[in-house]
């Protein structure tokens, strides 16, 4: 399916129109036990939300216009086997905005039905959902990257050797972050807290449907950036690999704070510890990154583009 | 025979150019020879030349690799004319 151009400004348009919705929840939200949590008053939580909900409206700007010419490029050539490739890829970054933007609307809504019989249904949806478009973006990028691979015939990447080297270390890994999820007091609701809760299944459930697709996803997104670096540093073409090799950073650093953000969402109730400073600084540096990333991606889309152009 | 001069291009425009190589070959020969890309014949590679290095100059920089481009494709030029 090829977009064209009206299309493509209308998404910007419902981004804003998002970005408003979001912006309006996020500054109405009632004042939760949460935030109570970091003794703030009603101006100083307006304050902290503002200098979030205005860098937010930049990254998501930012993150659909590197999608969308990251799109447009690998439309451009969609009958070529790159193109074919780079195309699928570009799906997985735009499902990656999709989850950007779902998982912080998702965010500003919850405190409107804390008291609500359906708060339980709604953290499971948000949870579910989430995960899934991200899930979809991952299976996307990989399966971009191993198209990729084939091109430079990358069979060699792969060695057993290779394999097992990646994959020791991100068992214990995983055996870890299995540990410290399951830390979160959150889940087996106990203690006085009254902030929202950010799992409410069974452990067991949460095993299924949270642990292990994130595992699996991270492990899809490191082996992606594995692909995308040996495909940037292999394929021919001077002036090529130097325009490819800015949109290779821009995807690495999607995927790697995708997966920074996941970790840092998925453990929010495991560290909740945090002091105020340093929860605004992580969210900060991940906003930083993440808009350097699209940014990036947006740069090379265009320097490619520039070559496809060119008659 | 020309089809194979078509693709002699391409070989040498991947060093440079990479998996863009022959949509790029293919859109000069088309643009500025009014040609099929399997048509086009050793006396066009000057003009296909002067249209490469233009258009090269504006997605890069780097002068001394768009000339390098132009002098292999020189050579192969030269190699056709000897052929003949």
């Amino acid at each position: 399916m090829k977009a064209t151009a009206p299309t493509y400004k209308n998404i910007y348009i419902i981004g804003i129109v998002l970005w408003f919705i979001y912006a309006a929840l996020s500054l109405m939200a009632p004042l939760s036990p949460g935030s109570a949590r970091f003794h703030l008053d009603t101006v100083e939580l307006q304050v902290i939300r503002l200098t979030i909900l205005i860098p937010m409206l930049g990254i998501w700007l930012l993150a659909l216009y590197g999608a969308i010419r990251f799109k447009r490029y690998a439309n451009s050539i969609q009958e070529s086997s790159d193109g074919k490739a780079l195309g699928c890829i570009a799906n997985g970054v735009s499902w990656f905005v999709v989850y950007l933007i779902f998982l912080t609307m998702a965010g500003a809504i919850l405190p409107y039905f804390h008291q609500s019989e359906y708060i339980n249904w709604l953290i499971s949806s948000r949870n579910i959902l989430v995960m899934l478009a991200a899930l979809t973006g991952f299976i996307y990028i990989f399966r971009g990257t191993l198209m990729l691979g084939h091109l430079i015939k990358a069979k060699t990447l792969w060695t057993t050797k290779r394999v097992i080297l990646l994959l020791i270390p991100y068992c214990l890994f995983a055996i870890a972050f299995t540990y410290a999820f399951f830390l979160n007091p959150d889940l087996y609701h106990v203690g006085e807290s009254l902030a929202i809760p950010t799992y409410v299944l069974p452990p067991p459930v949460l095993l299924v449907v949270i642990v292990i697709p994130y595992l699996v996803m991270w492990l899809l997104g490191i082996l992606s950036i594995l692909n995308l670096r040996n495909y940037a540093q292999t394929i021919s073409g001077i002036i090529y690999r130097k325009a490819l090799s800015r949109l290779v950073r821009g995807m690495v650093g999607v995927v790697s704070m995708t997966i920074a953000l996941q970790l840092f969402n998925v453990l929010m109730g495991t560290i909740s510890k945090f002091t105020l400073g340093s929860f605004l600084l992580i969210i900060y540096l991940l906003i930083l990154l993440i808009a350097f990333s699209y940014g990036s991606i947006a740069s090379g889309a265009r320097r490619l583009s520039k070559i496809e152009a060119t008659s | 025979m020309n089809g194979e001069l078509f693709n002699r291009i391409v070989i040498i425009t991947e060093e440079y150019l990479g998996p863009a190589s022959h949509r790029f070959v293919t859109r000069q020969i088309d643009a500025h020879l009014n040609k099929n890309p399997n048509e086009i014949a050793p006396d066009d590679i000057p003009t296909f030349i002067e249209w490469a290095k233009l258009t090269l100059a504006l997605v890069t920089e780097d002068k001394q690799v768009v000339d390098d481009y132009a002098s292999k494709l020189t050579q192969l030029a030269t190699n056709e004319a000897g052929k003949r």
